[in-house]
């Protein structure tokens, strides 16, 4: 099965109009994760520095802000979309053309990365111009936001073959979403954290993510070296990937 | 096909054969032992009551959902084997088929001729079903006989030898039930094949060449509208719908699926 170059362009098209002509879904995948960074921001600017991670408060959230900004785009704006076009049969009428479900795949995950580094990009900028990332971390810092983009969003395409019911992905995926950056040290650091919370969040993957932006940004110390956080990512997304195109249903 | 002439061989074998198709939902047999056979040139209708399961034989010979037993060809080739080869030759237009809301439809007819190798001109195909002045419109916003005309165009426009569709023209205004028959005549002279799955009798009687009828699982009649009518008539000025009724009973039972 091959990828078709001229309805993948297409798809991809379509994809983004989908989406930018959608005020809800523009605003919940694109807007939302800035008005936590500007919560956050002002919040900064009246809580004291960390004495003992020697940082302010947006300083050691602004990374797990992008996470979430992410999140959105992987959960919200892939696992529910894609639930919503089985539900009101968009796949079943696209599984009766010629369209193969890798190029169909494919499209999505474009479309998702080009959302998703929008908001890398713009996060990229903001962080410049609030002295939250150095000139020499620009370039890892849009790496890491990339390879972070790509697990995120193969796990978007995972529920989305999971679940049936876009009401469900919805809540699920709203609900899950805070535990799993808590869990995964973006917010809190881990080591203030039980014991049994810092065992669990070796479990998640936003942990590994979390800890390489903290190795590049902040210069905290993490379990595994920078490259070390790179290759889990990047064998936790092949994985996924693999699952999902086991688990994809177009009906 | 029809709207863009094209020379072409001829094509001499069935365009669909279906070959002891069963079909279960669990415990529930829907469609048992059936066989069918549609022909290059013809217009077949299937004729049965809602939820008979004339969506379901549809969906197994497009190999939307998995049969239990039997076998279906498409051009000569076996369904199971060969559903990708089989899906550039066949055109589709499901029944209650949804689209991109948001896609205008010039877009949408732009899309799925992408994913045909040698597409047909999508403003012609508007044109013959009357899209073009509302080409710009977006999906969400067609009225049922729009969204009808659209889907049957997205089936033409892959340039299909056979064409599948599912109650094309229920709940829409005669004007444009008209123009579907008119277009599909037409692709029947080009020597198309189509199977067009109704409850309309008036449309299987004046479009279609020959018809099934779809009734407890089986086909229970099958001929040309005329066959079928002297075949099972009770008194002489019976129609097609009376001898459907004849056929398939009068009451309002429950449905199948």
């Amino acid at each position: 099965m091959v990828i078709d170059k001229i309805a993948l362009k297409y798809l991809v098209i379509t994809g983004l109009k989908e989406i930018f002509r959608e005020p809800k879904i523009f605003f919940f995948t694109l807007l939302f994760p800035f008005f936590f960074l500007a919560m956050f921001g002002g919040m900064s600017t009246v809580i004291d520095p960390s004495e003992e991670l020697g940082l302010s408060f947006i300083e050691y959230l602004f990374p797990g802000i992008l996470i979430f900004a992410l999140l959105s785009v992987g959960f919200l704006g892939t696992s529910v979309p894609l639930i919503e076009m089985r539900q009101k049969g968009i796949l079943k009428t696209l599984r009766t053309t010629p369209l193969n479900e890798i190029t169909f795949i494919f499209s999505q995950i474009i479309v998702r990365l080009i959302l998703g580094f929008m908001q890398i990009f713009i996060f990229t900028i903001l962080g410049f111009f609030m002295g939250l990332i150095s000139l020499g971390n620009i370039i890892p810092f849009i790496l890491i936001g990339l390879i972070g983009l790509v697990m995120i969003l193969t796990f978007g395409f995972l529920l989305g073959g999971i679940f049936n019911k876009t009401e469900l992905a919805s809540g699920v995926l709203s609900f899950g979403m805070m535990p799993l950056i808590m869990l995964s040290g973006a917010m809190l650091p881990l080591h203030i954290l039980p014991d049994v919370f810092k065992t669990i969040s070796y479990y998640i993957p936003f942990t590994y993510l979390t800890e390489l932006f903290h190795q590049v940004l902040l210069d905290l110390d993490a379990a595994l070296p920078i490259y070390g956080n790179v290759i889990v990512l990047l064998i936790i997304s092949v994985a996924i990937f693999l699952l999902t195109k086991l688990t994809f249903r177009w009906t | 096909m029809s709207i863009v002439s094209k020379e072409e061989v001829l094509p001499s074998e069935p365009s669909l054969i279906v070959d002891n198709l069963t079909k279960n939902y669990a415990d529930n047999i829907v469609l048992d032992q059936l066989s069918l056979t549609v022909n290059p040139g013809e217009i077949h209708g299937i004729l049965g009551r809602n939820g008979i399961g004339k969506t379901t034989l549809i969906e197994c010979v497009v190999g939307l959902r998995p049969f239990n037993q039997g076998t279906i060809k498409v051009g000569g080739l076996d369904i199971l084997s060969n559903r990708d080869e089989i899906m550039r030759q066949v055109g589709i237009q499901p029944q209650e088929a949804n689209l991109f809301p948001r896609l205008s439809i010039e877009e949408t007819m732009q899309l799925f001729s992408s994913f045909y190798g040698d597409p047909l001109a999508y403003s012609e195909i508007m044109n013959v079903l009357d899209l073009e002045r509302i080409k710009n419109k977006r999906v969400k916003s067609l009225s049922t006989g729009q969204k009808q005309r659209l889907l049957v165009a997205l089936s033409l426009i892959g340039d299909p030898s056979f064409i599948i569709l599912d109650e094309p023209t229920t709940g829409i205004d005669p004007q444009v039930k008209q123009l579907i028959w008119k277009v599909l005549q037409k692709e029947k002279t080009d020597h198309n094949a189509i199977l067009l799955s109704t409850h309309n009798m008036e449309e299987a009687e004046k479009i279609c060449d020959r018809v099934s009828i779809l009734h407890n699982k089986k086909i229970v009649a099958s001929g040309t509208p005329k066959e079928i009518i002297m075949n099972n008539r009770k008194i002489m000025n019976d129609t097609l719908e009376d001898v459907f009724l004849h056929l398939t009973g009068s009451s309002l039972r429950g449905e199948i699926d």
